[in-house]
């Protein structure tokens, strides 16, 4: 890692003092100062203690004069050295805390100079001049210092540029009331001399649609319905039909929970059961089901709880939306060291914020100012203080000892909340200080017993003429045994209680993971290196500082007694920033088109991908913003397009010369995801449970010792719910998932892989749960339509490719049909799943056209 | 070059049997294909190898030893005296670190007279085997970047793996087996890219087994048994679905060849899923006294050598690049622990590996790699950490031609950075694929109207370095 520039600076400077010449030069001063009073006083004591240091040994690194302001801090002038570097102010009149240089030079995490600390004469030098009310004769304005980030030149950045107006351009194919969104991809095309595909056939429109907004297929019957609605509106109506169905949150809420690295259990070394993680899952599902606008979304994962609610219910929703910020995978390695894990939790909330609403790598600039983008490390540290004001209510930390500062409750949440908590909480206590007394009341049992075997072999070994002996050993074993009894006594009691506590519970208030402010709000010290232990100044808790330079935003300052989330929120939301709501768009974009116009969605920085279509992406993120932050009018405009719904043209020249569809000129073949590609499964054999469960089997997950998740619950997989519910727990998600591209769910990742592996493979030929499905599918297949087999046929790919049999499947089929053999009912079964499996397994099956 | 070991002898009965069909491997079930391919862009596409080769090929196989994270040279190959004599004094780089000398001595070995230290003495035992590249450079100083470029050649810019590049140039040497598997690859910093093949067909993408964070124990291949149909049952249900997917292609056009990667991919599920088990089962064929060697059943070597031993296995039984990934080097702190503790996991396998690809006659096709995305700085800036240095390191070469027992480059006294015989990640790849008998800038892929390269626009093969 490399590192802090201010840092390496200082060092050195103060690396270079030898301690002999500064005694010479503090004995020098002594008679001099007597007989000075005021200003004047001070002003000598300046020249003779303090200058003569600075001058020969800070300058060279930080002297406006010199053109040297290294961690942008000068020291040749009074205004320069009070308003200080990037860290802060090197000087406060009259205040040591804040004096940078105090603590520089006190090794007290500054460290300067490394190799040896300065005599404490000067230090105290430097004590008494800034007691003085540091006087210092030194005229000139503070110098303009040189950032160590160059705003003016990162807001070259595309990224970090206001989103501009545009007008879309004229419609290059002469058509009236062709869609801006089309205009811009035509425009585009028109220069390479490239016509956009035409459109897709209905029934692949149909299949890519209900895909992409719902993670489903379409029926049969709604594939009919539409190839035979000749209405204008046809599509219209389709696609309002799918925005409005419950379906559409589960597919779109899904690829949030990506964004969120959602996940049901720690990860890490510790991998922690979260019982209540999946109100998180169902609250993304609801959200995008009702439409909550982005802004609002964002506002309230972000300080949900400290939002004004209109409802009881409402309250509850704000409340569990904040555990985007207490689903991240903590750091439970070192017992003990508190602020070191609390600084982990830090980062990971600051990494899913920056990355996963902005896209911007703050969490890059832990050790060190950040390499690529405008984001010193001052910024990360500010952040860091918002989340550290604040509380992560993630429930109760490893069970070991040394660990117990790591425990924080969960947070009731409800209407009923306040009532049922207290006596929920006091019974709960109760009963798992009756399970610790029974344990202690087992191990003192245990004693006895221990006890009386030694007493049964000391008497065994005993001669038999020791009558006096034998008799006293006779007596001590009664008394242990009349002890044991008495445990036994005692512990059948508290067994006894403890059954009619567990099975006494008062109602349970709903729970859920969230944040909430903390008791004293404190800004976070800046750690040198990002090493925990060397803290350095404090960074006053806010926003990264990009906002500021690129003057948006509510001016609002962090009170004392607030953790900053809030403000953070409005900061983010806010429709200025040219981040969000680009980000925000071109998640939609890639979602719906299989590449975004950024294709990394979640860096916008240096290190990022360039636009395709920049004016595009700032006309949508224009739109987005003007039209309420909609997420679904947004994909309702985008998929009304002609530009979505072209065909693949995949013989196409254009197809040829843009392989990677950089153009959107046509559409490419997409992937299913592993949960689309499993509800799909699920969906055609009929299997698929329409409601969603409720909560998560995440309890029945298998743990140790440590209630850390090792795998999945048993037979997870053959659940009949969509596949976001099936539980996601870190290091044991359903091979399935993993196997398809599922993400590692500990890191924000809004995209995934696309691969296409032998081991996919082996899974859709031989995995039972596949085989199982591909049975159940025959069965409906044969069930639904009496002995016509070509009529059979032709069902089973409507079911699942949402088209009849061609004449050449269909002799394909009936001629493996044959060669299975056999006409018992059975065997008929058998060779009709061995077809549907290879639907399941095709590769039109496993790709949207 | 003489085919000497069984190995390569039975390969080059197979070759010619395919190459009298016309066809490469993957396609003898696919020849209703070839209208489909003839519409492809690239040559290579259809055939599967380069015929007849480039250049005389000195390797036939490659593994690479990936010790992710980056790890320090001046303690484990580039023998720095002066920097252990200026042990604390101010660093002349960075400007508040000071230099850190290695903590472990540095002996000669062999004929050669190797320099190794103290923490590989066995991998130090087969001195005289290695070709130590001792100022390697690359662009980049951060993990992901570096790590992208080490395994693509790019840091910006998805590119296919070096792997998928050897498969793609040279093509399966074992019709049941992919061209390229990557042992317990990282999921983090895209670690899918390290074995992926981006606009090379599907087929010449490596196949994951496990993943970095798991145990190799857990590496196996699932789904390798169909419940209830038989083996001539399933190979009559796979050519229905086959011929789905071929009418599909043909109905619907599959320019980017992605219908053609799902069709290859059951194919070579089919013809894995009996042979690849088994050799991932290392219990299986082996002898207690060659599990020990690799330090199989010991904590600290078990796990790196059940994947150097399945590495061997899987080399010889015909897989034509195998990664391994070792982790974790990036010792920013706690040097003093750390090294011994990775150099301990990764030493006696390394050495068992060379040893048995050498008994086996294997070692002189098979090339041995191994090294980090970049290195380490001689000083600290920490406290017994080191930062990252791509200005000059250490990786070393082993068989397939590479010139044994040999060093090649130098870096300064201290070990910041190259001065002589500087090799960039460009010329290192270009050199693999030249000891492969692959031009590097003749083995090229249209894509999108261009022709690509693992090497770009640069790379240099390091003659010096050829045996």
């Amino acid at each position: 890692m490399p590192l802090p520039l201010r840092v390496c600076a200082l060092t050195v400077a103060f690396g270079l003092l030898t301690s002999a010449g500064i005694v010479m030069r503090a004995q020098a001063v002594e008679t001099k100062e007597a007989g000075n009073s005021g200003a004047a006083k001070g002003h000598d004591f300046f020249e003779a203690r303090i200058r003569p240091v600075l001058v020969e040994h800070c300058y060279k690194c930080h002297s406006s004069a010199a053109g040297k302001t290294e961690g942008g801090l000068a020291l040749d002038t009074r205004g320069a050295m009070r308003a200080g570097g990037s860290s802060g102010p090197a000087v406060v009149p009259s205040d040591e805390e804040r004096s940078l240089i105090l603590a520089a030079i006190r090794h007290d995490g500054l460290e300067m100079p490394p190799e040896r600390k300065l005599p404490p004469e000067v230090i105290a030098d430097f004590e008494k001049w800034i007691a003085l009310g540091a006087p210092d004769p030194r005229e000139g304005l503070p110098p303009a210092t040189k950032p160590t980030v160059d705003y003016a030149a990162a807001r070259k950045h595309w990224a970090f540029q206001p989103v501009r107006p545009v007008a879309p351009p004229p419609s290059v194919t002469g058509r009236k009331n062709v869609d801006p969104v089309d205009r811009f991809i035509q425009a585009k095309l028109a220069e390479t001399g490239f016509t956009p595909a035409p459109a897709a056939e209905r029934r692949a429109l149909l299949r890519r649609t209900t895909f992409l907004l719902t993670g489903l297929p379409p029926t049969p019957h709604e594939v009919t319905e539409f190839v035979n609605d000749a209405s204008p509106q046809a599509f219209e109506r389709v696609v309002d039909r799918l925005l409005a169905s419950s379906t559409f949150g589960e597919r779109w809420g899904r690829h949030w929970l990506d964004t969120a690295r959602y996940a049901e259990s720690n990860g890490k070394s510790m991998n922690l059961v979260w019982p209540h993680a999946w109100r998180y899952r169902d609250y993304v599902v609801d959200a995008m089901n009702r439409d909550l606008p982005y802004d609002e979304f964002l506002r309230q994962q972000i300080a949900g709880d400290l939002l004004p609610a209109a409802s009881d219910e409402a309250r509850a929703a704000q409340t569990i939306a904040t555990g985007l910020l207490a689903l991240g995978a903590k750091s439970y390695e070192e017992a003990g060291a508190r602020e070191k894990y609390l600084l982990e939790l830090a980062d990971d909330q600051i990494d899913v914020v920056a990355r996963g609403m902005l896209g911007l790598t703050v969490a890059c600039a832990r050790c060190h100012d950040h390499k690529f983008d405008p984001v010193p490390q001052a910024d990360y540290y500010a952040m860091a203080g918002v989340f550290l004001s604040s509380e992560t209510l993630a429930g109760p930390g490893p069970k070991h000892s040394g660990y117990k500062g790591y425990d924080a409750p969960y947070q009731p949440v409800g209407a009923e909340a306040e009532r049922l908590h207290g006596p929920y909480e006091a019974h709960d206590t109760k009963l798992r200080a009756k399970n610790t007394e029974l344990g202690g009341a087992r191990s003192s049992r245990y004693r006895h017993v221990k006890n009386k075997t030694s007493l049964g072999i000391e008497r065994k070994q005993a001669a038999a003429s020791d009558k006096a002996k034998l008799a006293e050993l006779d007596a001590q074993l009664k008394v242990e045994e009349a002890k044991i009894a008495e445990w036994d006594a005692k512990i059948a009691a508290m067994i006894a209680e403890i059954d009619t506590l567990t099975k006494s519970y008062p109602p349970s208030p709903d729970y859920a993971m969230a944040m909430r402010e903390g008791k004293q709000p404190q800004d976070c010290a800046l750690r040198y290196r990002g090493d925990w232990k060397r803290a350095g100044p404090p960074v006053p808790r806010g926003a990264p500082s990009l906002f500021a330079s690129l003057k948006f935003g509510p001016s609002s300052k962090i009170n004392a007694h607030e953790s900053g989330r809030l403000q953070l929120a409005a900061w983010i939301t806010d429709p200025q920033n040219p981040l969000t709501a680009r980000v925000a768009v071109n998640r939609i974009w890639a979602h719906l088109f299989g590449r975004g116009i950024v294709t990394t969605l979640d860096n916008f920085g240096t290190l990022g991908a360039e636009p395709t279509h920049p004016e595009l992406l700032d006309y949508l993120a224009g739109e987005f913003v003007r039209d309420g932050w909609s997420i679904k009018r947004m994909i309702r405009r985008l998929v009304l397009t002609e530009t979505f719904q072209a065909g693949l043209a995949e013989r196409s020249p254009l197809a040829a010369a843009d392989p990677e569809n950089k153009l959107f000129g046509r559409r490419t073949y997409e992937r299913l995801e592993a949960e689309a590609l499993r509800d799909a499964m699920l969906a055609v054999s009929g299997s698929l449970q329409s409601s969603r469960p409720i909560g998560s089997r995440i309890l029945e997950a298998k743990v140790n010792s440590a209630n850390a998740v090792e795998t999945p619950p048993a037979q997870e997989i053959e659940r009949p719910v969509r596949t976001l519910y099936l539980t996601t727990a870190r290091s044991a998600v359903p091979e399935m998932l993993t196997l398809f591209d599922f993400p590692d769910p500990s890191l924000p990742a809004s995209a995934r892989e696309q691969r296409t592996l032998p081991t996919q493979a082996l899974y859709l030929m031989n995995a039972p749960e596949v085989v199982t499905l591909a049975r159940r599918l025959a069965e409906r297949v044969l069930g639904e339509i009496a002995s016509d087999d070509a009529a059979r046929i032709d069902l089973l790919h409507e079911l699942c490719l949402g088209r009849p049999a061609t004449q050449a499947e269909q002799l394909r089929i009936a001629e493996f049909l044959k060669s299975q053999g056999g006409e018992k009912p059975a065997e008929r079964i058998d060779a009709w799943s061995a077809v549907c499996q290879t639907l399941f397994a095709a590769a039109e099956f496993r790709f949207l056209p | 070059m003489p085919h000497t070991n069984p190995i390569s002898r039975r390969l080059v009965s197979r070759r010619a049997v395919l190459r009298s069909a016309s066809t490469g491997f993957g396609y003898l079930a696919l020849a209703g294909l070839a209208a489909e391919q003839a519409r492809r862009e690239s040559r290579a596409a259809t055939t599967g190898a380069i015929t007849p080769p480039h250049i005389t090929p000195r390797a036939k196989r490659v593994v690479f030893l990936y010790m992710r994270g980056g790890p320090c040279q001046m303690e484990t190959f580039d023998y720095k005296p002066r920097l252990q004599a200026d042990n604390g004094k101010p660093s002349p780089g960075a400007k508040n670190a000071k230099l850190l000398g290695s903590q472990w001595k540095f002996h000669q070995y062999g004929a050669s007279g190797q320099w190794v230290s103290d923490l590989f003495p066995h991998t130090a035992r087969h001195a005289d085997e290695l070709c130590v590249l001792k100022a390697v450079t690359t662009d980049h100083t951060n993990h992901p970047e570096a790590s992208d470029q080490l395994h693509t050649g790019s840091f910006q810019f998805e590119r296919p793996s070096l792997g998928s590049w050897v498969v793609y140039g040279l093509g399966s040497e074992n019709e049941n087996l992919p061209g390229f598997v990557s042992l317990k690859p990282p999921v983090q910093w895209g670690g899918a890219r390290y074995y992926g093949c981006a606009f090379l067909p599907p087929a010449y993408q490596g196949l994951p087994i496990g993943t970095m964070t798991e145990a190799m124990t857990k590496a196996k291949l699932a789904n390798t048994v169909h419940p209830s149909l038989d083996r001539a049952a399933q190979r009559r249900q796979l050519d229905l679905l086959a011929a789905t997917n071929r009418e599909f292609a043909a109905r619907e056009g599959d320019v980017g060849g992605a219908i053609d990667g799902v069709i290859r991919s059951y194919e070579s599920a089919f013809r894995m899923q009996t042979e690849l088990p088994h050799l991932l089962d290392v219990q299986q064929g082996e002898t207690a006294a060659t599990l020990a060697r690799y330090g199989i059943g010991n904590s600290a070597t078990d796990d790196f050598g059940r994947q150097c031993l399945t590495a061997r296995r899987l080399l010889e039984a015909g897989v034509r690049f195998v990664e391994l990934t070792h982790d974790n080097w990036d010792h920013h702190a706690g040097v003093a622990a750390n090294m011994p503790l990775r150099s301990r996991q990764v030493d006696r396998p390394i050495a068992a590996l060379l040893e048995d690809l050498k008994r086996r006659g294997l070692l002189e096709d098979t090339l041995v790699v191994w090294g980090g995305e970049f290195g380490r700085t001689p000083d600290d800036p920490t406290n017994d950490g080191r930062g990252h240095n791509k200005d000059g390191f250490t990786m070393w070469l082993a068989g397939g031609g590479s010139r044994s027992g040999t060093s090649h480059g130098t870096t300064d006294e201290h070990g910041f950075r190259a001065v002589d015989g500087a090799v960039h990640m460009h010329d290192l790849h270009a050199t693999i694929l030249h000891l492969l008998g692959l031009d590097h800038e003749k083995l090229t892929y249209r894509y999108g109207g261009r022709d690509f390269r693992l090497t770009d626009v640069h790379g240099r093969v390091v003659r010096e370095i050829l045996a």
